[in-house]
């Protein structure tokens, strides 16, 4: 059995400007939602920068018919998430969740929302932890809010591992940050060293520091793509790059292969879809992230 | 050589912050009492106490060990014996802070005294909050 799961910040109705896409963009980004979990038989998708509008639309897609879409941007209360998730419903089945605020002082920091997934067939519990971290316009790299909100989510994790040291925990989302920035690589304890992870089980593992730029060389990418990217956010006005890796999915140790799962590092990347990513790199939409994606793989019983 | 008078220092100073933290956690609930005691006429008191887990294994309860954690609640400050409102869990940390109020679906991590006033006035507006207030402002004792 295998659990593909996906993250976009799709850019459509960011916490301050809910809706703000005008209706072209809006069902562009539904049916790339569609095709994406479609063609890449997706199980679990997670979707940044979305309104509770989005989401009810969602729910009507035919693509979407094996999902059920839950909108956790119209239950955030006084603090405006904007954030949904839809999960295949013949093979996982949630089983909670909880919104994370950090407050300090008088502000919200929106350290995530936490899904907790029963999985057919399978007797333990899938942690899937989704967030969308400020943007740097509002915490610069190593500002102390990002510094905090990676100890906040490393001490969710922590409580998960308290109750079982072998937990499936998943962590996905924009961080504005890049793998190798202090909040995700000391803070969170998200490594690149797979084996490191492996023999030390409270390590995280992010294999999104190999998706700091192309995997292939350029001529490659573009042979094959039309495109070729170097991370997964555009920032067209970059001083040093234009292309970030913002966006990551980071896992526990148990999907290593000393846990029940097998990680598919193939199937673990940036997700270019040719057609998406010249949006992304012309200035006369806000689409700017691409999807990233990957690939658990149920060790033989 | 370790320079182990340093780290006794350290290790005093930790303890201070920590008391001090903790006598500061203490003084908003009590602020917040002193306002709900007049908002209710002297009838509701809101505090942190342990709850037993009711949903935990059954050998356990069983056994008379049924776990236990902490919560703010809001009592009857006359009527005493009345049932105690469970409005929110609680947890602090042996340095006071963060304290962790779950609130419903939410938790709310509060780094330092304005984030706990922030999540308390939040929580007191929760309306299965004010169902347990106006619940206790309208308790009559069975006869």
């Amino acid at each position: 059995m295998d659990i593909s799961i996906l993250w976009w910040n799709t850019s459509l109705s960011p916490s301050g400007k809910p809706d703000q896409s005008a209706d072209d963009h809006s069902n562009l980004a539904y049916a790339l939602t569609g095709a994406l979990a479609h063609d890449l038989s997706l199980d679990l998708i997670a979707l940044g920068e979305v309104s509770a509008t989005d989401a009810a639309t969602l729910r009507t897609k035919s693509e979407l018919a094996e999902f059920t879409v839950f909108d956790a941007a119209s239950r955030a209360g006084r603090t405006n998430f904007d954030l949904c998730v839809a999960y295949r419903s013949s093979k996982l089945v949630l089983t909670s969740d909880q919104q994370l605020i950090v407050l300090r002082d008088k502000r919200r920091l929106k350290l995530g929302h936490r899904f907790d997934f029963a999985v057919a067939g399978y007797n333990k519990k899938i942690h899937f932890i989704v967030s969308h971290w400020p943007s740097r316009l509002w915490a610069e790299k190593d500002h102390p809010d990002r510094a905090l909100l990676a100890i906040r989510l490393r001490d969710v994790v922590d409580e998960i591992f308290s109750i079982d040291a072998e937990a499936n925990i998943v962590l996905a989302g924009d961080y504005n940050d890049e793998p190798f920035d202090l909040s995700l690589s000391e803070h969170l304890r998200a490594t690149r060293d797979k084996d490191f992870a492996q023999a030390r089980e409270s390590l995280l593992y992010n294999p999104f520091w190999r998706h700091l730029t192309t995997a292939k060389d350029g001529e490659s990418e573009l042979a094959e793509h039309g495109h070729a990217h170097a991370g997964s956010y555009y920032h067209r006005a970059g001083d040093i790059t234009r292309w970030r890796t913002f966006d990551q999915i980071i896992v526990s140790s148990s999907f290593l292969g000393s846990g029940d799962w097998n990680l598919d590092e193939s199937r673990t990347k940036v997700v270019n879809v040719p057609s998406y990513t010249e949006l992304v790199l012309k200035s006369d939409n806000h689409f700017d992230h691409l999807p990233v994606m990957t690939v658990f793989r149920r060790k033989q019983q | 050589m370790i320079d182990f008078k340093k780290s006794f220092d350290l290790g005093l100073d930790s303890a201070r912050l920590a008391e001090s933290n903790r006598a500061e956690i203490s003084a908003v609930f009590d602020e917040l009492n002193r306002q709900i005691d007049t908002a209710s006429e002297g009838k509701i008191i809101v505090q942190r106490e342990r709850f037993e887990d009711p949903a935990e294994n059954p050998f356990l309860v069983v056994l008379g060990n049924r776990p236990k954690y902490w919560a703010i609640s809001a009592r009857h400050k006359i009527h005493t014996n009345a049932k105690p409102f469970e409005l929110a869990k609680w947890h602090q940390e042996s340095r006071g802070y963060p304290c962790k109020i779950t609130l419903e679906d939410t938790n709310f991590f509060c780094e330092n005294k304005e984030a706990l006033e922030l999540a308390l006035a939040e929580l007191l507006q929760n309306p299965s909050v004010g169902t347990a207030f106006f619940r206790l402002l309208n308790y009559q004792p069975k006869p």
